[in-house]
């Protein structure tokens, strides 16, 4: 079996990890809530955006075309999900394993072709 | 090493939890979590048996099931959104053009 | 070195779909009506060469091109020429044609893996790739909120019948250790597997469930009546027949290439589900007044009939060539009606039975084909309806399931009273408006072609029976067969698996 399982005394060093940090992170808040003055007004209670003033609701519409390259973006990301195991794969596999890879991508570019005719890659 | 039972118990879990957000829940982009929620379960269930049985099999699985997964979740995003644009709404309860 | 020469159809047939996508951007070719056309003689050629191709098992068994799928093929891809060819007549209407046809040989490649399908994953891909195709289907006509919302139902119910499937797939690779049939039924004849069972079962019938979906079965056929009602009827007839004939086609492969020994749960839960189609589907065909609906919930009272053969034993070679054979005359008739439902549509806009009133006045030629469609339908010799039944109850009676034999011949009797009801509104009253009225050319074409068909099939069904038994006796596991098929994928995964894990 080429797994090696891992014992639980190997989990130890995380769990220490995790509970530091949370300590600092706790302790940290806690302590600047009991010495900070409270002294709160409207520029301090707005939505922090880099230092410069925010523009409307947080809540607004996305126009659709985001959808679209949303979508073409899921695509080409699962791509990837495949590309992984056949890069680790095809030094075994050889010439076959290339070939195949190629067919999937023109297969998805073939999808691309597509949609870019379709205009799915223009603002209008 | 951690059993693979606990493994399977934790996607009968999910698929559970799945199952009742499916019939439950209204809003369906919710349900649609939900579905996604009952494929990562056998997901798990995959990889776990996959380990248990020493075979890069389950992995496999895995990987073909999430290609389908991502290219249901676009048409069904698809979908949604069309079915926003002409009602304005997309509660599944008012889904009941047709009936008996 | 692999055959790879049998895949020809299914690259074929996946080279047209990208092509006919990319030319229907081309708004000339759009225009022209031709998209279609292509499609159907895609299809077509696709059919030929799949007859002629020899068999072949490869991706180490991942695929059984056989003479089974072969069988499926026929069905599959006759519906999608016949329905391609009606299509044309609808193709100026919309901007989309390219997709529409794009669509429907792609959810066939899916159907066609299906009944090609040598395990678990290939059915699952194969399913997801026919359903997801048909989800975009449903919603072709997207301004309409039929449309929309059946796409929506058929999209939740059938993404969560999907899910149902993997799950149960990874239930019965956890039991077994596998998910290729010819090795699960090696695995289950082991002696250490019968303590696993019950979680077996449980798998199993995960499975089923999710096929039973894509049947339309009760209790898994409520999506059917709404989405056959809100999709575009082109849409419909492919749906009712080659996505219906794919899932029983991946039921037969899967009950029939993996045998589990003793298999009384596995068989009362079909005999369960067949016998509540009947019941509920023709029981509630009857009040219908919607023609589609009426034919959604005929379609279920079909799935019932066909799932008494597989109840009385999933594996016999009378079950599997009487299934293939009802499914191949049902995808000439349902296309034929719900092509009828098109046509009425197009000149009446109802889609109602009252719609068909006086239709032998009105244009003659497509009323007769109607009531041609709705003796098959009803079973009324000879025409292909009583033949297939015929073949389906004999081989329920001969499987000892007199029970559902029974309750199928008196269904069927209710059956005819609702279809006989379409006729009466046809042939015996008398139309409001009597002026004659247009059907496109088209789709005058296809349904004379699936009436010839029902008819031919009818009068003279043994070609169809011979290729039904060439088709059982591919699926039917003799075990020097799977000890020889077992052999070779066990040892490529497990000489594989150290390379891939780091």
């Amino acid at each position: 079996m080429p797994v090696t399982a891992p014992s639980s005394s190997e989990y130890l060093p995380i769990i220490v990890f995790t509970l530091v940090g949370i300590g600092f992170v706790g302790a940290t808040l806690l302590f600047s809530r009991l010495i900070q003055p409270h002294a709160p007004s409207k520029a301090k209670n707005s939505t922090y955006e880099c230092g410069v003033a925010p523009t409307g609701n947080a809540w607004q519409q996305f126009n659709p075309h985001y959808y679209l390259f949303a979508l073409l973006f899921v695509v080409f990301d699962v791509e990837a999900a495949f590309l992984y195991p056949w890069a680790l794969a095809y030094r075994r596999v050889g010439m076959y394993a290339v070939g195949e890879m190629i067919l999937f991508v023109v297969l998805l570019g073939a999808g691309l072709v597509y949609a870019w005719r379709r205009g799915a890659l223009e603002w209008e | 090493m951690v059993p693979t039972s606990y493994y399977m118990i934790l996607s009968g879990i999910l698929f559970t939890i799945g199952v009742l957000g499916v019939l439950v829940k209204r809003n369906p982009i919710v349900i649609f979590m939900c579905i996604e929620l009952m494929l990562n379960a056998a997901n798990i269930a995959f990889v776990a048996l996959g380990r248990h049985f020493a075979q890069v099999n389950g992995q496999m699985y895995v990987i073909f099931a999430l290609a389908v997964a991502a290219a249901e979740v676009s048409v069904g995003l698809g979908i949604i959104v069309s079915i926003f644009r002409t009602r304005e709404s997309i509660n599944v309860d008012e889904m009941n053009l047709m009936k008996f | 070195m692999t055959d790879y020469r049998p895949l020809a159809p299914y690259a074929l047939l996946t080279i047209l779909a990208l092509a006919v996508a990319l030319l229907g951007t081309v708004p000339a070719a759009r225009r022209s009506g031709a998209l279609g056309w292509i499609t159907a003689i895609g299809a077509g050629l696709a059919l030929f060469i799949s007859s002629q191709s020899p068999e072949a098992t490869p991706w180490l068994g991942m695929l059984r091109l056989d003479a089974f799928s072969k069988a499926c093929n026929v069905i599959f891809l006759a519906a999608l020429a016949i329905i391609s060819i009606a299509s044309t007549a609808e193709e100026h209407r919309t901007a989309f044609a390219g997709e529409f046809y794009a669509l429907l040989t792609l959810s066939t490649v899916g159907l066609m893996l299906m009944g090609a399908s040598g395990g678990l994953l290939t059915m699952y891909l194969g399913l997801e790739l026919s359903t997801i195709a048909l989800f975009a289907l449903a919603g072709f006509s997207k301004r309409e909120k039929r449309s929309a919302e059946a796409a929506l139902k058929l999209l939740i119910l059938g993404s969560v019948a999907s899910a149902v499937v993997l799950y149960g797939a990874s239930i019965v690779y956890g039991v077994l250790g596998t998910t290729q049939f010819f090795e699960m039924s090696a695995a289950m004849s082991h002696p250490h597997a019968a303590g696993a069972s019950a979680a077996l079962y449980f798998g199993i019938t995960f499975i089923v469930a999710g096929l039973a979906f894509k049947v339309a079965a009760v209790p898994f056929h409520l999506w059917a009546p709404d989405v056959y009602e809100g999709a575009p009827s082109l849409v419909t007839a492919f749906l009712s027949t080659a996505s219906k004939a794919g899932g029983f086609a991946a039921l037969l492969r899967f009950l029939g290439s993996v045998q589990v020994p003793e298999d009384r749960t596995i068989s009362t839960l079909l005999i369960v589900l067949s016998a509540i189609s009947m019941i509920v589907g023709n029981l509630s065909a009857l009040s219908q007044k919607n023609f589609k609906r009426m034919l959604g919930y005929s379609g279920v009272a079909q799935s019932g009939y066909i799932l008494t053969a597989l109840a009385a034993g999933s594996a016999t070679s009378k079950t599997i060539s009487s299934a293939l054979m009802y499914l191949l005359l049902y995808a000439f008739t349902n296309v034929a009606a719900f092509l009828v439902a098109q046509a009425i549509h197009d000149a009446t806009g109802s889609d109602q039975i009252s719609a068909l009133r006086g239709l032998h006045r009105r244009r003659p030629t497509l009323a007769f084909c109607a009531v041609v469609v709705m003796f098959s339908l009803g079973g009324i010799p000879p025409l292909a309806g009583f033949v297939g039944k015929l073949y389906l109850f004999t081989a329920a009676w001969d499987g000892g399931q007199r029970c559902l034999v029974l309750i199928g011949a008196l269904t069927s009797v209710a059956a005819l009273y609702y279809y006989l009801m379409v006729v009466r509104q046809i042939y015996l009253l008398d139309p409001e408006d009597d002026r004659k009225i247009t059907v496109a050319p088209a789709i005058v074409m296809a349904i004379s072609l699936c009436t010839a068909a029902i008819l031919a099939i009818g009068i003279y069904p043994r070609p169809f029976v011979t290729m039904g038994e060439a088709a059982a006796s591919a699926v039917q596991v003799t075990s020097v067969a799977h000890q020889r098929e077992a052999a070779p994928v066990v040892a490529a995964s497990d000489v594989s698996s150290p390379h891939l894990r780091p």
